[in-house]
């Protein structure tokens, strides 16, 4: 079944107490990383997938920082963007086409119409959840954001791995998401310890993908069609 | 003569049958054969055809499902459409409205609105169905296991058939799925049949395994027709069947429909009569021909009967009259012919002819006589009624024949005599003589009757001596057959005497009279005396006919019975050779 906007309530665990453990845990000794391998059951690395930890003891801090969506090559660059709660995010047009970029995901509906270069404000992604971005010029133009409440996640790249940096010692539930997954990311998730000395090491995640529903683009590249 | 005239007929008849029956025969073969041919021709013909037309329908189905599919994903890339599902998902009345329109604008017959769960957000053709499951999750699993997301198919709602488009509504990820319909009913069927020229009715078989119509291009009568006539069949899927419906064949095809939620058909139909139509042209003109020809064969055959039957009805009569004596041959028209008939009449006329012309010498003689002879009779006119002229008479006779007759049996005795007569006759007939009569072992010939010989001595001389030389040859076969030899002794005479034909009517003989005959008679047995030592012995008339041609010893002069004067007779030795002209 393809992606329903209710699901993903991922990384989204809010402890206040554990907000001020984690104030206290800050400054503690060195913070460790979680190095995460995400492959599919037949073996190959999944790109694109968005891990998080969320710390079981204690809880998040929120960062407010900025993250950018461009329009490249009428494409969303990157594909897959992960962001925490209360970031505000760009979407420079670096295309010499207008784009008009819409959402109708309940974590955030908007849409910037017909615009050329970097509208003026950036959007604040204020709710948690998962966010489809369209095109209603070009069809085959979509993009996610996926908003968590952690700090701390990464986006896997070709290879299917991705680090999380910095993370205070502590138990985490280290969940993935990715457009494709089959069934809900807490199905897959894992339990992962992080000591002050050192990572814990690889941790590896089997997943299950269902078929990519795009529509491709045309095979020349300017014929800006569907297959 | 009606012997003839039933030979006649049962001879042109039997041609006439004979003939006519294996051109019938032929003909109707011919024209069965043809007839077979065209059946199974056209039956094919109406196959390939139905086949064609359901390949047709399921094109026309598939172009009417691509359209509308098209037409669906323009109306899910719809952005205010999307805007409205996406903003407003639980204002279903602003749905509902939106649905309409787009459906409106396409002219489908519905559009559905179908949750991603499987959930029935609009159904504009059943709208009581808002909320409830879809009726037809089949295909929304169908779509969402198709790479473009899309899937089409048949269905049955409410007693009638629908074809089903299912398009994702993307925004951009599927968030719902939309579908669009229309009806197969009667216009799609006349659409359909106007293509591809032949009947379509849709068929739905409902649970009690009969047959309905749903939809058809045949007006209500022939409709009920179809449904009684398919009722409650089974197993017909695919098959050609012939079905009467009012009394009109129809080949029939029932081809199934893949309808997800019941069982359907599309029964394409031909009317045979109006295939066969183009064949029962060909038919009727073969049917002409076949009796034409026939009809010519009977003339034709009418007509080499008579030109045989009629020159051998023309020949067996004059054969008949032949019979009867009548040698008259006429004009025969089949004279001139060229072929085998033509052959056959001049032969015959050549031998009715011969006949006549033998008839003729032995009415003339009482006698057969050398062809020459015969030629000369038929010629001129001669008298057989008795008249005197100077005849040359020759006699042969056997010596010791009586003797000989005791020694042997009668059918060899008969087989010698006749040889001998053979040969004697031949050398006669070839001097011009005509033999008058055979008296047991003795011949009489005649020389210079009835035709004037003027050598008739000389000729009479030369054939004596040549029947000595025939003898002579008859007797080394004999002696090496029989051992034994034969003699003679000829007796040769000119005197003027009586010729004619002597007899009665019933039976004469052309012969002479007179006292030259005894003389002739008396020379012959003469040579029997052992004193003359002569075999030929001539008389002095004779013999001074013949200018020396012959060497010959004279004998003296004899008395003669009945004759005053004395005859002189010579022994005839032979020819005289080295004479210039001597024959």
């Amino acid at each position: 079944m393809p992606v329903s906007e209710a699901m993903p309530r991922i990384c989204a665990r809010r402890d206040v107490v554990g907000a001020v453990l984690l104030f206290t845990l800050q400054f503690t000794a060195c913070a460790g990383n979680i190095e995460v391998e995400i492959k599919e059951s037949g073996g190959t690395p999944v790109a694109d997938a968005v891990v998080c930890a969320t710390p079981l003891t204690g809880g998040t801090s929120a960062l407010k920082g900025k993250a950018i969506v461009a329009q490249k090559n009428k494409q969303f660059v990157p594909y897959v963007t992960a962001v925490q709660k209360g970031t505000a995010v760009q979407f420079p047009n670096q295309d010499d086409v207008k784009h008009h970029i819409y959402s109708f995901s309940p974590a955030k509906k908007f849409e910037l119409p017909l615009y050329a270069g970097t509208p003026a404000d950036p959007v604040v992604f204020d709710k948690a959840g998962l966010v489809t971005l369209g095109c209603n010029i070009h069809d085959w133009m979509i993009g996610y954001i996926l908003v968590v409440e952690t700090p701390w996640f990464a986006v896997t790249t070709g290879n299917g791995r991705a680090q999380l940096r910095g993370l205070p010692a502590g138990t985490y539930q280290v969940e993935v998401w990715q457009p494709r997954l089959k069934g809900p990311s807490a199905r897959t998730a894992q339990r992962v310890a992080v000591s002050a000395d050192n990572s814990p090491g690889t941790v590896s995640f089997r997943v299950d993908l269902k078929p990519d529903f795009r529509p491709r683009r045309g095979p020349t590249g300017t014929e800006e069609g569907y297959r | 003569m009606p012997d003839s005239i039933l030979r006649f007929r049962t001879f042109r008849g039997r041609l006439a049958f004979v003939f006519l029956s294996l051109v019938a025969l032929v003909l109707a073969a011919s024209f069965f054969i043809a007839l077979q041919a065209n059946r199974r021709y056209a039956l094919r013909q109406i196959e390939t055809n139905l086949r064609t037309g359901a390949r047709i329908f399921s094109a026309l189905t598939e172009h009417r499902l691509d359209q509308v599919t098209n037409e669906a994903r323009l109306l899910a890339s719809d952005y205010g459409f999307k805007q409205a599902f996406g903003t407003s998902g639980e204002d279903r009345a602003t749905i509902r409205l939106a649905m309409q329109n787009r459906r409106d604008r396409v002219k489908a017959d519905f559009i559905l609105l179908v949750s991603l769960e499987g959930q029935t957000l609009y159904d504009s053709d059943q709208p009581r169905r808002d909320g409830l499951p879809f009726d037809l999750p089949g295909l929304i699993t169908a779509a969402e296991e198709n790479d473009a997301l899309q899937a089409r198919g048949l269905a049955l709602r409410q007693g009638k058939l629908f074809a089903v488009v299912v398009v994702p509504l993307l925004a951009p990820a599927p968030v719902a799925w939309i579908g669009l319909g229309f009806r197969i009913d009667d216009a799609f069927a006349a659409e359909l049949g106007a293509l591809s020229k032949q009947s379509v009715s849709f068929l739905q078989r409902n649970d009690s395994t009969q047959w309905i119509i749903l939809a058809s291009t045949f007006d209500v009568g022939k409709r009920n027709e179809l449904q009684r006539a398919i009722g409650a069949l089974t197993g017909a899927s695919g098959r050609i069947l012939q079905l009467a419906l009012g009394g009109e064949r129809f080949v029939t095809l029932i081809e199934p429909l893949d309808v997800r939620n019941g069982a359907a058909a599309v029964a394409l139909q031909r009317s045979l009569k109006e295939e066969l139509a183009p064949f029962r042209a060909l038919e009727a003109a073969l049917l002409f021909v076949g009796c034409g020809g026939l009809v010519l064969s009977a003339i034709a055959v009418a007509g080499i009967a008579r030109s045989i039957s009629r020159p051998v009805l023309r020949l067996a009569e004059s054969v008949h009259r032949v019979e009867g004596g009548d040698y008259t041959t006429g004009d025969s028209p089949d004279f001139g012919r060229a072929d085998e008939l033509g052959q056959l009449t001049r032969s015959f006329q050549n031998m009715t002819a011969g006949l006549a012309e033998r008839d003729k010498v032995r009415d003339l003689l009482g006698k057969v006589a050398s062809p020459a002879i015969a030629a000369e009779l038929t010629r001129g006119q001669l008298t057989f009624g008795g008249e005197e002229r100077k005849v040359t008479i020759l006699f042969s006779d056997l010596r010791d024949f009586t003797t000989l007759s005791e020694q042997l049996m009668p059918p060899q005795l008969l087989e010698i005599l006749n040889a001998y007569f053979t040969r004697m006759s031949r050398v006669v007939d070839a001097h011009g003589g005509v033999i008058d009569k055979y008296i047991g072992d003795a011949i009489m010939a005649l020389f210079g009757a009835p035709l004037n010989t003027p050598d008739q001595a000389r000729r009479a001389l030369e054939s004596a001596l040549e029947m000595r030389m025939a003898l002579n040859e008859l007797n080394r076969e004999l002696l090496a057959g029989t051992g034994r030899v034969l003699r003679f002794g000829i007796g040769i005479h000119t005197a003027t005497v009586v010729a004619g034909n002597i007899g009665s009517p019933q039976r004469y003989n052309y012969t002479v009279i007179g006292d030259g005959v005894n003389v002739a008679s008396r020379l012959q047995a003469l040579t029997r005396k052992p004193e003359y030592d002569a075999e030929i012995i001539v008389s002095d008339a004779t013999l001074s006919e013949t200018f020396g041609v012959f060497r010959s010893r004279q004998l003296g002069d004899v008395a003669v019975k009945g004759k005053q004067q004395l005859v002189g007779i010579h022994a005839l030795l032979g020819r005289r050779e080295r004479e210039e002209g001597a024959r």
